[in-house]
C-alpha cells in the first residue's frame, strides 16, 4: 500500500518560430533539436513502458506554440528535411569514426540508431504529426496534458490588463480543445507567474489546478498547514500545487544535480564545431556559420577544456543508479512525511521538459529508469497526476498563493530588467488598442474581421515570456528583439489602418502567412 | 561534522562537474550583456530614505542549526559570492540551454520597421519586480504639460509622486514622496523598505512652492508577501469533480501546526521560511542542504545524498 505521491510534471515548450519567407531559418532549429532529442524520445519511452505493461502517470503541459508547430505542415516538413539530413550525416559518421577510438564509433552508431528509430517514429508511426502521440497516452490514462498561457506571456507583468491575461487563458484553452480533444483540466502558467486574483480567470476557463513555485504556497494568505505536500485551493476553487523544492533541485541543479555528473554527455563539444568545416558544412546553417549538429563525443569531464570520450553504455548505468537514488531519496521523503503528516504527502516535481534529453542527454532514459524503479522496486511511493490526488483527497486547505515565479530569485526580475523593460510600454500600450477595437467592432465584415483577429496574434506573439527571458540571456538576443519589434509593427499598422478606413489587404495577407498560428481565433476575447 | 557527513560533502564536491567549454566569444557576449545589465540597473536604481517606520517582521523561532562562523576575511566573502554567482550562472544555463544552438546571433536576425516612439497618451504604469523592487514607465502629451504650468508656473516639474496607500487606500489621505524626473517618457527602478506595501503613484508637475498638479495615476499594486502570514483560522474546503465547492470546516491555527510544518521542511529550510530567503534557494549551499535532510531524515549509517551513492557506482 503506498504511503503517497509523486507528480512528475514536464513543461513542454518552445516559442512560436515559424519562417516561410525563408527556405531555412536558424532559430527553426531550436525546434527540431527539441523534437530530435525530448518529445520524440519521451514518446518512445511512454510506447515503452506501455508495452512492458508498466503503470504510469505523468502530467506534462504542451503549451499552445508547441502545439501549433508540432502539427504545422510546414514545419512537419522541415523537421523531415532535417531528420534526413541528419540521419545522412549519421552514416558518415560511423565511416569516419570507423578507425578511430572505439568509443567514437560506438557513440556514432548510437546517434544512428537514435535517428532511424526518430525517423520511424515521426513519420510512420505518428504519421508526422507527435501531438496525436500524445494524445493517444492522454486517452489510455497514463498522461495528463495540461496548457499553458496561449503565448507563454509572463501574467504578472501583464496584468495592468485584465483583458490580455484573459485572452491568454482562454486562447490557449480552446487550442488544446481543438488539437486534443477536451479542454484542459490544468494548466503550467508561464513561468510560474502567478498573481493575487488570477485563479478566477483560470477557474472560469474550467481550470481545475495549477503549479506554483515552494514559497507561492509557504507565504500564502494562510499558513499551510502541510507546507507544499498538499494541494490547496484558492477562493474559487482551483488547486495549486506547490513544487518541491527537494527534488527539483536534485535534477535541476547544474552542479550538484545529475545532470553535472562527469560520465553524462557533454553539452557544448559539438562535431559542428570540430571537424573540418567542408565535412560538416551541409550541415550547419547555410550561410556556413557554424552550428551544434547535435553529434557529440565527449563526455562532461570536469572542470577543463581536455574532454574524455563519451560512454553511452556507462552513462546509462550511471543514470540507471541516479534513478534508484531518485527513488530511494522520493521513499524516504515519502515515508517520512506521511508519518509526520499522517496522510499521503504529494511530492510535485516539474521540469522543463527541454531538460531531458536536450541538456542533459541521457536524462530521457533517467525517466524511464525512474518510472520503472517506482513500480518495480518499492511500494511506498506511487505515481499519480494531480488531478488523480484531487479526486482521491477532495478536502484540502485553503491558501491563496502569494505572488511568484519559478524564476531565479522567485520572481519577476529576469523578465523585466534593464535590458528588456522596454517591451512592457508597448505590450500594454496594445492591449488597451485591441481592447479599444474589440469593443468597437462587434459586428465586422469579412475583411475587418481578419484585420482584427490578427491584430489578436500580432499581439500574443509579442507578448511571449521567451523574447524577454533571450535578452536577458544575452544569446540571440537580436533575434528575440527583432520578434518583439516585428510583432509590434504589424500590431500597430493594422491599429492606424482600421482606425483610418485604409486596410492594406495585401500587407494583411502577408503577416496572415507569416503568423499563422491560432488559426480559428476570435479577437472578441478581448472585449 | 561528524567523518560521515564530511565525506559526503567531499563526494559531492567531486561530482559536482559540468563543462565549461564555450567558445571565448560567446563568453564575452554574455558577459558585456550581464556588464551593461548591472550598470543599467544601477543607473536606473535610486533608493528611497524614507523616515517611516519599517514594519515589525516577523517573529524569528530558532531552529537547531550548525554553529555558523560570524566573522570571515574579505577573501573569504570574495570567495563565497564569486561560488554563488557562479552556482545562480550554471543553473541559468541550462534553463538556456534550449535556445542555445551554438552562436550568440543570427545574421537574419533584424527587425523590419521600427516601433513607436511613444504613443500619446497620458499613462504611468507599476510592476513589481520583487517584494522590495518595482519598476514604474510612464508617459504625458505636451499638451498635458503645457496645461500644467499654465497651472503652476514656468517654474513647475515633472515629477513622480509615490504613494504608500498600505493604510487606508487612499492616495490622498497617504504618505507620499516625489522623485524629480526630466523625461516625458521614462522610467524608474524603485526600491522600498517592506514587502506587502501597496503602492501607487501620479506623474504630474511641481512648483517651487511645492503645489502638485497631477496629470495622471498609475495602477495599485501590492507587493508581495515574504514572510508566513499571521496566525489565523485555517479554512478547509471540498471540491468535486463536477465542481461543487464547499467550506467543510475552520479550525485555530497552533503552536502544534507551527511545529508540524517545522518538522515537514526539516529546520534548514524552516529556518530560510522564518528569514524569508525561501524564494531564493538558488543561492543556498545545497551541501548544507543534502547533509541536513540525511540528518534529520535517517539514520547515519544510510545516506539519501546522491554522492555516497554515485562514488560507489566508478
Amino acid at each position: 500500500m503506498e504511503k503517497g505521491y509523486l507528480s512528475f510534471v514536464l513543461h513542454a515548450h518552445l516559442p512560436y518560430v515559424r519562417h516561410p519567407e525563408y527556405d531555412e531559418f536558424l532559430e527553426e532549429r531550436w525546434f527540431f533539436e527539441a523534437m530530435s532529442e525530448t518529445y520524440i524520445p519521451l514518446l518512445e519511452v511512454f510506447e515503452g513502458l506501455d508495452r512492458d505493461g508498466i503503470d504510469f502517470r505523468l502530467t506534462m503541459s504542451l503549451t499552445p506554440p508547441l502545439i501549433s508547430m508540432m502539427t504545422d505542415p510546414l514545419l512537419q516538413d522541415r523537421y523531415a528535411r532535417y531528420l534526413y539530413k541528419h540521419l545522412e550525416l549519421s552514416w558518415k559518421e560511423i565511416d569516419r569514426t570507423r578507425h578511430g577510438h572505439h568509443l567514437f564509433h560506438r557513440t556514432a552508431q548510437m546517434y544512428h540508431h537514435r535517428l532511424h528509430r526518430a525517423r520511424w517514429l515521426f513519420d510512420e508511426r505518428w504519421g508526422r504529426n507527435l501531438v496525436a502521440g500524445f494524445r493517444h497516452f492522454m486517452e489510455a490514462g497514463k498522461l495528463e496534458i495540461i496548457t499553458c498561457g496561449a503565448t507563454h506571456g509572463f501574467l504578472p507583468l501583464l496584468r495592468s490588463s485584465h483583458e490580455a491575461v484573459r485572452a491568454q487563458i482562454e486562447v490557449a484553452c480552446n487550442l488544446h480543445e481543438k488539437h486534443l480533444g477536451r479542454r484542459p483540466r490544468g494548466i503550467w502558467l508561464p513561468e510560474c507567474g502567478y498573481f493575487s486574483g488570477l485563479h478566477e480567470i483560470l477557474w472560469n476557463n474550467g481550470i481545475r489546478f495549477f503549479f506554483v513555485d515552494s514559497h507561492a504556497v509557504l507565504y500564502g494568505d494562510s499558513r499551510p498547514k502541510y507546507g507544499v505536500y498538499a494541494p490547496t485551493y484558492t477562493p474559487s476553487g482551483v488547486a495549486a500545487f506547490g513544487r518541491d523544492y527537494e527534488s527539483s533541485k536534485q535534477v535541476w541543479s547544474a552542479k550538484e544535480g545529475y545532470p553535472g555528473d562527469p560520465v553524462y554527455r557533454d553539452f557544448y563539444r559539438d562535431i559542428g564545431f570540430d571537424l573540418d568545416f567542408n565535412y560538416v558544412r551541409p550541415y550547419i546553417n547555410p550561410d556556413g556559420t557554424r552550428v551544434m549538429t547535435g553529434f557529440k563525443y565527449h563526455r562532461i569531464t570536469g572542470h577543463t577544456d581536455h574532454k574524455e570520450p563519451y560512454d553511452p553504455w556507462h552513462a546509462q548505468e550511471v543514470a540507471a543508479h541516479h534513478a534508484g537514488n531518485f527513488m530511494f531519496n522520493r521513499k524516504n521523503q515519502v515515508e517520512y512525511l506521511s508519518d509526520v503528516m499522517g496522510k499521503p504527502p504529494i511530492i510535485v516535481a516539474p521540469y522543463d521538459a527541454e531538460l531531458y534529453g536536450h541538456w542533459w542527454f541521457e536524462g530521457v532514459d533517467w525517466l524511464n529508469y525512474v518510472i520503472r524503479k517506482i513500480a518495480c522496486d518499492q511500494d511506498s511511493v506511487k505515481l499519480l497526476t494531480p488531478w488523480e490526488y484531487l479526486c482521491r483527497h477532495p478536502k484540502n486547505q485553503m491558501v491563496e498563493p502569494s505572488e511568484s515565479s519559478w524564476g531565479n530569485k522567485g520572481y519577476a526580475e529576469v523578465w523585466c530588467n534593464g535590458t528588456n523593460d522596454w517591451v512592457y510600454r508597448h505590450l500594454h500600450e496594445m492591449a488597451c488598442r485591441m481592447t479599444e477595437l474589440a469593443r468597437a467592432y462587434a459586428t465586422p465584415d469579412d475583411n475587418l474581421r481578419r484585420a482584427l483577429n490578427q491584430m489578436a496574434r500580432e499581439l500574443l506573439l509579442a507578448q511571449s515570456s521567451d523574447w524577454a527571458f533571450i535578452m536577458n540571456s544575452g544569446t540571440m538576443v537580436e533575434y528575440a528583439v527583432k520578434r518583439t519589434k516585428d510583432h509590434i509593427w504589424r500590431f500597430n499598422k493594422l491599429y492606424w489602418d482600421i482606425k483610418n478606413f485604409s486596410l492594406d489587404m495585401n500587407f494583411l495577407g502577408e503577416i496572415e502567412w507569416k503568423d499563422n498560428i491560432f488559426p480559428n481565433i476570435d479577437y472578441r476575447a478581448y472585449t | 561534522m561528524g567523518k560521515k557527513a564530511a565525506k559526503r560533502s567531499g563526494g559531492i564536491r567531486k561530482k559536482a562537474a559540468v563543462s565549461t567549454r564555450k567558445s571565448s566569444k560567446k563568453v564575452s557576449s554574455r558577459k558585456e550583456a550581464e556588464k551593461t545589465k548591472a550598470k543599467s540597473v544601477k543607473r536606473a536604481v535610486k533608493v528611497l530614505k524614507s523616515t517611516r517606520t519599517p514594519k515589525p517582521r516577523a517573529k524569528v523561532i530558532a531552529a537547531k542549526r550548525p554553529k555558523v562562523k560570524d566573522i570571515w576575511s574579505l577573501e573569504e566573502l570574495i570567495g563565497k559570492v564569486s561560488a554563488m554567482e557562479q552556482k545562480a550562472h550554471e543553473e541559468r544555463r541550462i534553463e538556456e540551454s534550449k535556445f542555445d544552438i551554438g552562436v550568440p546571433h543570427n545574421g537574419r536576425a533584424k527587425p523590419t520597421f521600427d516601433i513607436p516612439h511613444e504613443y500619446q497618451v497620458d499613462r504611468a504604469v507599476v510592476l513589481t519586480i520583487d517584494p522590495r523592487f518595482v519598476f514604474t514607465y510612464w508617459e504625458v502629451k505636451h499638451e498635458s504639460m503645457h496645461h500644467a504650468v499654465s497651472r503652476l508656473g514656468p517654474g513647475a516639474k515633472l515629477t513622480l509622486r509615490f504613494y504608500d496607500i498600505s493604510a487606508n487606500g487612499n492616495p490622498d489621505a497617504s504618505p507620499s514622496w516625489d522623485i524629480e524626473v526630466f523625461d516625458r517618457l521614462g522610467n524608474w527602478y524603485l526600491k522600498l523598505d517592506y514587502p506587502e506595501q501597496i503602492l501607487c503613484l501620479d506623474v504630474g508637475m511641481k512648483n517651487e512652492f511645492g503645489a502638485f498638479h497631477r496629470i495622471t495615476r498609475s495602477n495599485v499594486i501590492r507587493l508581495p508577501r515574504q514572510a508566513l502570514a499571521q496566525p489565523g483560522p485555517l479554512k478547509w474546503m471540498i471540491v468535486s469533480p463536477d465542481g461543487q465547492k464547499i467550506i467543510s470546516d475552520v479550525e485555530e491555527y497552533t503552536d502544534a501546526d507551527l511545529e508540524l510544518l517545522k518538522k515537514i521542511l526539516g529546520p534548514y529550510f524552516f529556518d530560510l521560511l522564518m528569514k524569508g530567503q525561501f524564494a531564493s534557494i538558488s543561492g543556498s549551499s545545497l551541501e548544507a542542504i543534502f547533509q541536513e535532510i540525511s540528518a534529520f531524515r535517517l539514520p547515519m549509517e544510510i545516506s539519501s545524498s546522491p554522492s555516497s551513492w554515485s562514488s560507489g557506482a566508478r
